[in-house]
């Protein structure tokens, strides 16, 4: 028995797999604009040119390594609905791609890019020439790799809870602030932040703002420009026994 | 956002934000009762006249030797 090549050189029609992957990644663009709409600002822009830069790309090189396969072959058509499972689980996650998600979305966006590249190593494998350019394109792409899942696990310090001698400070903020009227509450909205106000809007009854301006990745000046300051002299700073 | 509802309000963010705010404060020539880099968890109490800064005043956080007592 004759195995059947996984590769083809004929023409071929674009089968219901491929449109159902073609599917789920327009799915994905179409998400791309939540991130302007959660945030209208330049900043916002840059986050969604970035992620659909990211998502054009992993369907880019599909369609490259596609253009060689046999798309009716059993092992592709597995692969390929495997694929857009996982494409799938990243489209959702594109919202929320700069926050809480972001290891969620650098997780399935480099599963969806290895299949992709196995896919592409695979059906290049017989071709001396195309495969040489396939294993560059899979070098420069560990890179890009690299920085995605660098920035999905540093998107994960906002969810960083509290420390235990943090939780027990927090309640120290009872004591320690407790001749201070206390009319508004606002946070960033890091966890360790909102867990560290807690006790004390508990106390207070008092509810909690989350306030994008105090996010570590804030400009000082943004915060800065709530109180602006009266220029007056400077004393020197004498430390006292708390 | 100076407005009057910030009069009284508690705003918690992070160490590198508020020791910019600090340094800031400082160069505009408002009082500092405290350092410019303070501790994890510390507090400064802001006085403000007309929404603004006028002075402003440390307080370090408690520490687990201090609250010993309490738990």
């Amino acid at each position: 028995m004759v195995k059947r090549p996984i590769t083809t050189t004929e023409d071929q029609r674009t089968t219901f797999i491929e449109l159902f992957f073609d599917l789920v990644f327009v799915y994905a663009v179409t998400q791309t604009v939540s991130l302007v709409h959660e945030e209208l600002s330049w900043a916002g822009v840059g986050h969604a040119l970035v992620v659909f830069w990211l998502v054009w790309w992993a369907w880019t090189q599909f369609t490259w390594a596609l253009n060689s396969a046999d798309t009716t072959h059993p092992a592709v058509e597995a692969v390929m609905l495997a694929a857009t499972a996982v494409a799938f689980l990243m489209a959702v996650t594109v919202p929320d791609a700069f926050g809480d998600a972001g290891g969620w979305f650098a997780a399935t966006y480099i599963a969806v890019r290895v299949v992709g590249l196995g896919v592409y190593g695979r059906v290049a494998w017989d071709d001396v020439a195309k495969r040489t350019a396939v294993r560059r394109f899979a070098v420069l792409s560990v890179g890009g790799l690299a920085a995605v899942a660098a920035d999905g696990l540093a998107g994960g310090d906002a969810r960083e809870p509290l420390s235990f001698p943090g939780r027990l400070e927090a309640h120290g903020l009872l004591g320690r602030l407790r001749d201070y009227p206390i009319t508004r509450m606002l946070t960033s909205p890091a966890l360790r932040c909102q867990q560290t106000v807690i006790p004390l809007s508990q106390r207070r009854a008092v509810p909690i703002e989350l306030a994008e301006d105090l996010s570590v990745e804030a400009p000082a000046a943004s915060m800065r420009r709530w109180w602006p300051a009266r220029r007056c002299k400077l004393r020197r700073y004498v430390p006292t026994a708390s | 956002m100076a407005g009057p509802t910030l009069q009284t309000a508690a705003l918690c963010t992070h160490g590198e934000l508020i020791g910019q705010l600090v340094r800031q404060l400082a160069a505009d020539g408002v009082p500092l009762e405290g350092p410019l880099d303070g501790d994890k968890g510390s507090t400064w109490v802001l006085d403000t006249a007309d929404g603004v800064v006028t002075a402003a005043r440390y307080l370090a956080p408690l520490r687990l030797t201090d609250l010993a007592g309490h738990y």
